[in-house]
């Protein structure tokens, strides 16, 4: 084998396993869930810092929302179908909650920031709840923020319509009045459930 | 007078029982109880669940759906590949066994009205016409319930009826 060769064929080999390490490093694997009687908990570190902005317009960072405890979940308004169920179960986790729900802001981020500006995430989000809070932002702050958050979305193309989807993760987060993720939801966890996850954080 | 009344609300509970019939006849495939749910201004996109029973001995598909209401109608399956949601047009159509029933509901599969051509309001009916490989076509309405309605058997949601306002800050338009 020439040596130029070698040294190719070494670097496909690298670039290969650090494509997979990537690939890893951006979702959420099961290995990386446990459950617990607090809801899934994760050894993976999650959150942090963000830059966006509301529905409202105004430039929020993960800063306004610490002191509270927060359900953050990923979703677009294009989407029919799991998003509306997934608003409405948020929504009703908040009815479960009754008075103890004004210490948990429950926060929509977009991954369709495309299509999603704050007008019209917010004519969608208060058909749900009038205290779900929307949040956009530019292509990269959307993507900064999912990889944050391990999320997953592609825009998946049809060639028999014009319009586009998303494919994404479907998790909800609970992340604790100091900004730290302390539970993690999958699609479908009844509503009381996960009441009761935030109520026994709320105990300590 | 007592005429008048009585015959108005006879008027009132004919016109309202028209207008949300929620079983439709066609062949051997009954329909029932097809709804969607409220949208905004903004979206471009609703939905249509309903139920679909084959009573007879042959296997039919619900194969395409147009609408007025939408630019396309799509077959679309919701599946979970891991944690990632995905959405899946549904080429060779819905079966319907033989015997059976096939129920369209959230999360699963369901019609997607693509290109809403204006919001879709609590209270209101989706025409859509449904075509089936063997029983052919036929037109059901579908009556539209809360945005985040889990349709007329819906447990969950509170003020889950098309009319009735639920304290969740659902807003009427």
């Amino acid at each position: 084998m020439k040596k130029s060769t070698r040294i190719g064929l070494i670097l496909a080999i690298i670039l290969v396993a650090a494509l997979a390490a990537l690939a890893e490093w951006l979702v959420i694997r099961d290995d990386d869930i446990t459950k617990n009687p607090n809801g899934l908990i994760t050894s993976v570190k999650m959150g942090g810092a963000f830059n966006l902005i509301d529905h409202k317009g105004n430039t929020v960072t993960e800063k306004n929302f610490l002191g509270n405890y927060v359900l953050v979940f990923f979703g677009y308004t294009f989407c029919p179908d799991v998003c509306p169920t997934a608003l409405a179960d948020v929504a009703l986790v908040l009815d479960e909650l009754g008075r103890d729900s004004m210490a948990v802001t429950p926060i929509m981020i977009t991954i369709d920031p495309k299509r999603d500006k704050p007008d019209v995430l917010s004519e969608y989000i208060t058909l749900f709840h009038d205290r779900i809070i929307g949040l956009t932002g530019t292509e990269k702050q959307i993507k900064e923020v999912a990889e944050k958050y391990r999320v997953f979305y592609r825009r998946v193309d049809d060639q028999e319509y014009s319009f586009y989807l998303m494919d994404h993760t479907s998790f909800i987060y609970l992340v604790d009045p100091k900004g730290t993720v302390i539970s993690l939801f999958r699609y479908g966890t009844p509503p009381s459930e996960i009441a009761d996850t935030i109520r026994k954080h709320m105990k300590g | 007078m007592f005429l008048k009344i009585l015959f108005s609300f006879i008027m009132i509970a004919f016109i309202h029982s028209s207008a949300v019939a929620s079983e439709f006849q066609l062949g051997n495939l009954t329909i029932s109880d097809p709804w969607s749910r409220a949208t905004s201004s903004h979206q471009m996109s609703g939905v249509v669940y309903l139920r679909i029973l084959n009573s007879g001995n042959q296997t039919d598909r619900l194969i395409k759906a147009v609408s007025i209401h939408s630019e396309k109608v799509t077959l679309h399956d919701m599946i979970l590949d891991g944690d990632i949601m995905k959405m899946q047009s549904i080429k060779n159509g819905v079966e319907i066994p033989a015997n059976s029933e096939v129920e369209l509901k959230p999360g699963a599969k369901h019609i997607m009205l693509m290109g809403l051509k204006r919001r879709l309001d609590r209270g209101q009916t989706v025409s859509v016409t449904l075509h089936f490989q063997h029983a052919g076509m036929t037109e059901i309405k579908a009556l539209v319930f809360d945005a985040g309605s889990r349709g007329p058997k819906g447990k969950n949601l509170k003020g889950n009826m098309p009319g009735n306002n639920s304290k969740n800050g659902h807003k009427s338009h």
